[in-house]
């Protein structure tokens, strides 16, 4: 059985369906790319997945039911995402992010303060920076706090939406990287990105959405040798 | 000199006042974004509770104003159940929360009316009146009164504590971070709904706070939310709103502002200057005395 099942997922915006009867399975230990053209409905999946939106069809996590599920709730469950443009809370000291990250699991004061210390490792720029105002980071430190911040909560299943998302070409191999490293930690990764050829580099398996619809679904090495992928996503 | 330095003096408890009242208005705007009008009514409110508990329970001053916190904390929680929670709800609060809270304060102002009598009340003695002297000058005396300085103190001590909890605890860091993106805050597991009750139930205390203090100074009476509301809310903007530290300076600018006037010009004009002041610090710096201002990074 999969960690992560969507069947049949619809999404409308008024009267715009968005998603059209999607379902994609993720299991333990993957790294699975979804890629998609801007407003094919990346985002709008996953934020459909932790029910930040009103659906139809079914989510199940974990063998749970989420239909019915509030999101915070799907945090305490391990289910974490990092969203689209990083969303730092700008105002808040680097630290404090991270501490938010950690809420749910905020009784549990011992095991937070290791987390802390294994994000700072993972991400020594943050520990320099600590005490500054999230807002006043790079965009490449800021998805590195907005990973360290999802990480915090010990998700077993992270997404994470357009990490690459303008950086830098250096910072967006240092976030992929980053990504595999938090794969082979134990955490199962669903990573929607722009970016295809390094997304599915680094996947196992990719699923293709456009217009809201599925259109393939294959293993990463497929993907990178098909040839509509090839010409759509990948430059020819 | 030293008659300017008496009335920056005078002003200060009332400024504590106000600040109390800006702080409230600022953290349910910055958390829940509403403009919250019935926040004047829980002033009123708070002050009210104060006078029964003072003048039929015969309490002293600080059970008397805790007692009169928790109630203006539940009274401000009670308002978000019945007024705001279900528009929440259905999403429209933004489009139709002023309305409901146009309304609810209406019902609240003339049911205090009817309930407690248009007439004015006072608080029994708490603390006796005495002139204290802080500093003489030749044969001039800069003096404060006993009830201004107890009030300015405990209005300290309670913003104080306000600003400890908002720094050091995990929920007030969650209620800073909701105020600049609660979708985002949902994604850290953190429940929306009890933070909202957790802010309301801050501001209501503060207001009620608020209404004690001024219920030590003067008369009290169902229409005082009215104007006080509106000065509150006008501080908290001139602090830089969502700020707290903001809109204790507003209070404080508003408090001396008002005094100066009553005391160089005419106290018929005092409320009038308060405005035009804050109308010119505003078109100076828009974002308020302490707004935060960020450059979007890439």
């Amino acid at each position: 059985m999969a960690m992560l099942e969507v069947r049949d997922l619809n999404v409308y915006y008024g009267k715009i369906h968005a998603l059209q009867g999607i379902s994609i399975d993720v299991s333990e230990g993957e790294i699975v790319s979804l890629i998609g053209a801007n407003g094919a409905g990346k985002t709008t999946l996953l934020t459909a997945i932790m029910h930040q939106l009103p659906y139809s069809g079914t989510v199940r996590f974990m063998g749970e039911d989420l239909t019915k599920t509030d999101v915070k709730d799907i945090v305490n469950l391990g289910m974490t995402m990092v969203p689209e443009g990083r969303k730092v809370f700008a105002r808040t000291s680097v630290q404090d992010n991270l501490l938010l990250g950690s809420y749910v699991r905020r009784k549990d004061q011992t095991s937070v303060r290791e987390d802390l210390e294994k994000v700072y490792s993972l991400f020594p720029r943050l520990e320099e920076r600590k005490k500054q105002l999230a807002g006043s980071l790079s965009g490449g430190e800021q998805q590195m706090l907005a990973i360290g911040r999802a990480l915090m909560s010990r998700p077993r299943l992270l997404l994470l939406d357009e990490p690459s998302m303008g950086l830098s070409p250096i910072l967006v191999d240092t976030v992929f990287d980053t990504i595999s490293h938090i794969s082979k930690t134990g955490t199962t990764i669903l990573l929607v990105e722009q970016n295809a050829r390094k997304a599915l580099k680094i996947a196992g398996r990719g699923y293709v959405i456009e217009t809201g619809q599925l259109y393939l679904a294959d293993t990463s090495e497929n993907l990178l040798n098909d040839s509509r992928v090839k010409e759509a996503y990948l430059g020819g | 000199m030293v008659d300017f330095l008496q009335q920056v003096i005078n002003g200060l408890a009332q400024g504590g006042i106000y600040s109390l009242i800006a702080i409230g208005w600022t953290t349910v705007f910055g958390i829940v974004g509403i403009i919250n009008w019935t926040h004047g009514e829980i002033y009123m409110l708070g002050a009210y509770a104060g006078w029964l508990i003072t003048t039929y329970a015969h309490l002293p001053i600080i059970p008397s104003l805790l007692l009169s916190m928790v109630l203006g904390a539940f009274i401000a929680m009670a308002v978000d159940e019945i007024g705001y929670r279900p528009l929440r709800k259905k999403g429209v609060l933004a489009a139709t929360g002023f309305i409901t809270a146009l309304g609810l304060s209406q019902t609240i102002r003339y049911s205090a009316s009817a309930g407690f009598s248009p007439n004015p009340k006072a608080y029994p003695v708490l603390v006796n009146q005495e002139l204290i002297t802080l500093v003489s000058i030749g044969d001039k005396k800069i003096t404060i009164s006993s009830v201004h300085l107890i009030v300015l103190f405990s209005a300290v001590v309670i913003m104080s504590l306000l600003e400890l909890f908002m720094k050091k605890t995990l929920t007030g860091k969650a209620m800073l971070a909701a105020s600049q993106d609660m979708q985002t805050l949902r994604l850290m597991g953190v429940n929306a709904e009890s933070l909202i009750k957790i802010t309301f139930a801050i501001s209501g205390a503060l207001g009620a706070a608020a209404g004690f203090f001024i219920g030590m100074l003067y008369y009290i009476n169902p229409m005082m939310g009215a104007l006080a509301g509106l000065k509150g809310w006008s501080c908290a903007i001139l602090g830089g709103i969502g700020s707290i530290a903001g809109s204790l300076v507003g209070g404080i600018i508003l408090g001396i502002v008002e005094n100066l006037t009553a005391g160089y010009i005419s106290t018929g004009y005092k409320d009038a200057i308060g405005f035009m002041v804050m109308i010119l610090v505003l078109l100076i710096r828009p974002s308020g005395l302490m707004g935060y201002r960020f450059e979007e990074k890439v």
